[in-house]
């Protein structure tokens, strides 16, 4: 299949200016300023993949293209399993000591040291949670470096219903203790993949502003149950938190030509309903082909019960973090404010990790 | 009622239901000849494990509960691994894993032990079914209290049914031959299992909600008739303060709630399983309460210090004794004391 008459693999041949949003000269001037100095994170992102040989040159290269000074990666023990996730974050840690340009971040003030040493900082979120039925290992985690944390991955856990559940429970008593638990030691709660029901008693409990670091508006693909209704959207803001705007093929959008576009959609419709202060950016996306990936899945039932179809090969102009940028571009030629585009690039995030992380 | 510690300077007959002649020697003789079981039971941990007073319940064998609130699958097998070896090194005991063991330990004047999961530890794994089968599991919980994989508890906060792992849990276990037990689950989970499993399936230790409907640990109405209307069966526990809010209860109270069902869901689909221990029960829940057993979730209190007349497992033989006096026959006797367990045994587990 093709995206605007390109494959995949032509389209990663194709030069920055025929992947990337068409500005004026003065446009890409602003464009390349505002994505020099100001402050960026990425609220959602799997840059390291899941084994650690993956780790070269080529990858390190397209990790110093995106060009963001913070992100939060998640660790993905999809088992579940406290002790394989506490293994991955070990990994993870080891690859972001030794590589020069990245360093291991635990609150704000990294990222704005990375900023200034010209580094990207890397702070680490659980994706599932593994914590199990022991609120304890709360504090271990966040004792090896865990900074963030999901309720549900889609399915039922002790905690709560995930979007593709059968059933759209609320959080069970361990949920509500669990959220104190996290409040209490400063890790950012994440909602993306959570259900309704799960997401809003989140949102109620929490005391501390909630995220949904990698997701959409469901008003513009109302089958896809991964993105989020106007109530959460309108409720999580409320409470001062975020909504981080993903870059994943085949849930923003059904169309066959997907891209840059419909992450702006999504971006613009989020700022009209719940204001520039709560909206960020969290990728989610891979340096990899996701949808062959996405593929091998497609017959689960967790993947059917998401509402997610295989329609899209590749999202033009965000392909993969590498094309970081391109976003910026797509603000700027939005019309957003120097401001408001710093706001949405990294400003809001920052805000919401001082608050709750510190 | 007197106190716990002068009730148990009591000598047995003392405390159970006063019979006539002919009563008495009915009971005894009943008691004697047929088998009982316990289908829900905590005998089997260090502190609990008194081989005399064991042998004096005078039942032929009983379900162990494994029990770890951690819900950790490794220790759960570990546990096992403990009662295991404690069943096969006493000369007086045995592990069952089939209906036949039953019968053949009371031919051999043995006590015969079941292993059941209480919680159930197979987190999200699957897998974990087949391999605690391996090493002798026969029955499981699919929920204790609260939300797990598979569904909610009686005293979640929520009443949601079956998610979609807790379908495929049933569906393995089905396959597997292992017994689904349902007390602690709560209703819409319990009502949604019945209507999964192909097998039937039980509630092994609870009572009839509609006799103290504060309490969720116990089986509405419509959950004991949905759970015999797919062959499955009811055991009524001896819980203080499960059964009722009385600060005087027992023996009597038991027998109520097993009069309620017999009367709801009829004579083949009621049995027993005690839940009680050797120990202070009630002392237990009390000092449980301030951390891991949250009593106010299930809508138990702590009213009444113990049960009279069914304080411990030692006392089994009082029911024998309570049917003949609320007029059951031998044959009805004998199908609450073992006849429907052996049945669902023998039906789902083989």
């Amino acid at each position: 299949m093709t995206n605007r008459g390109y494959t995949r693999e032509e389209y990663l041949k194709l030069p920055e200016e025929e992947k990337y949003i068409k500005l004026s000269s003065s446009e890409s001037e602003r464009a390349e300023e505002l994505f020099t100095k100001s402050l960026k994170v990425d609220l959602h992102t799997h840059i390291y993949g899941s084994v650690i040989f993956e780790w070269d040159e080529e990858k390190i290269n397209l990790v110093h293209q995106m060009g963001v000074e913070g992100c939060f990666e998640a660790v993905p023990a999809l088992s579940e399993n406290f002790a394989e996730s506490m293994d991955l974050l070990g990994k993870y840690l080891a690859i972001t000591e030794k590589e020069p340009s990245l360093i291991p971040a635990y609150k704000a003030e990294d990222i704005r040291k990375a900023k200034k040493g010209g580094k990207q900082a890397v702070l680490f979120q659980l994706e599932p949670n593994t914590f199990g039925r022991n609120l304890d290992r709360v504090e271990i985690a966040y004792g090896h470096g865990i900074r963030m944390a999901l309720l549900c991955f889609n399915t039922r856990n002790y905690i709560g219903d995930g979007i593709a559940e059968r059933t759209n429970a609320g959080l069970s008593y361990l949920g509500l203790e669990l959220v104190e638990r996290m409040n209490k030691i400063g890790m950012l709660i994440d909602l993306s993949h959570s259900g309704i029901q799960t997401s809003l008693d989140a949102i109620e409990h929490s005391k501390d502003p909630c995220v949904f670091n990698h997701a959409g508006a469901r008003a513009l693909n109302p089958p896809c149950k991964r993105l989020r209704n106007d109530e959460e959207l309108k409720a999580v803001a409320e409470k001062k938190g975020l909504i981080g705007i993903s870059a994943i093929p085949n849930q923003l959008s059904f169309d066959k030509d997907q891209g840059i576009e419909d992450q702006l959609k999504h971006i613009n419709y989020c700022v009209n309903l719940v204001g520039i202060d709560h909206v960020a950016i969290g990728l989610d996306n891979v340096f990899r082909d996701q949808v062959a990936g996405h593929r091998k899945s497609a017959a689960s039932r967790n993947f059917k019960e998401s509402g997610i179809q295989l329609t899209g090969d590749f999202l033009f102009g965000i392909e993969g973090p590498h094309e970081w940028k391109n976003i910026v571009r797509g603000l700027v030629s939005e019309g957003y404010s120097d401001e408001e585009i710093r706001k949405i690039i990294g400003g809001n995030a920052m805000k919401i990790i001082e608050k709750v992380i510190g | 009622m007197i106190s716990r510690e002068e009730y148990l300077k009591l000598p047995l007959k003392e405390r159970f239901i006063k019979l006539d002649k002919v009563e008495e020697e009915r009971a005894e003789e009943l008691h004697e000849k047929l088998i009982s079981i316990d289908m829900h039971s905590h005998i089997l941990m260090d502190r609990y494990f008194i081989v005399d007073r064991i042998k004096n319940s005078g039942v032929c064998g009983w379900f162990e509960a494994i029990a770890g609130i951690a819900e950790d699958f490794q220790e759960s097998m570990d546990t096992l691994g403990k009662f295991l070896t404690r069943v096969n090194k006493h000369p007086d005991f045995m592990p069952a894993f089939k209906a036949e063991d039953f019968r053949r330990a009371k031919k051999e004047g043995k006590m015969a032990v079941l292993f059941q999961l209480e919680p159930q530890t197979f987190g999200k794994n699957l897998d974990n079914v087949d391999i605690a089968y391996g090493h002798g599991i026969r029955m499981a919980l699919l929920t204790f209290n609260t939300r797990t994989y598979a569904g909610d508890g009686c005293g979640e906060r929520t009443n949601e049914g079956l998610s979609y792992f807790g379908i495929d849990l049933v569906e393995r276990m089905n396959k597997v031959g292992m017994l689904i037990d349902l007390s602690h689950v709560g209703i819409q989970t319990t009502l949604d299992t019945i209507e999964t499993s192909k097998d039937p399936v039980i509630a092994n230790h609870v009572g009839a909600r509609a006799l103290h409907p504060q309490c969720k640990r116990l089986k509405t109405d419509e959950e004991l008739k949905a759970l015999v209307e797919k062959g499955g069966i009811a055991g009524v526990s001896a819980i203080p303060n499960q059964l009722s809010s009385d600060e005087e209860q027992g023996i009597e109270t038991f027998l109520d709630h097993m009069d309620y069902m017999v009367n709801l869901i009829g004579i083949n689909n009621v049995a027993i399983g005690l839940d009680n221990t050797f120990g202070d029960q009630v002392g237990f829940h009390r000092e449980a309460a301030k951390t891991i057993f949250k009593l106010s979730y299930i809508g138990q209190g702590l009213n009444a210090p113990y049960m009279y007349g069914i304080e411990n497992p030692e006392e089994f033989q009082n029911i024998t004794r309570g049917l003949v006096k609320r007029g059951y026959s031998d044959q009805n006797i004998e199908k609450i004391l073992s006849r429907n367990a052996l049945s669902i045994l023998e039906r789902v587990v083989g």
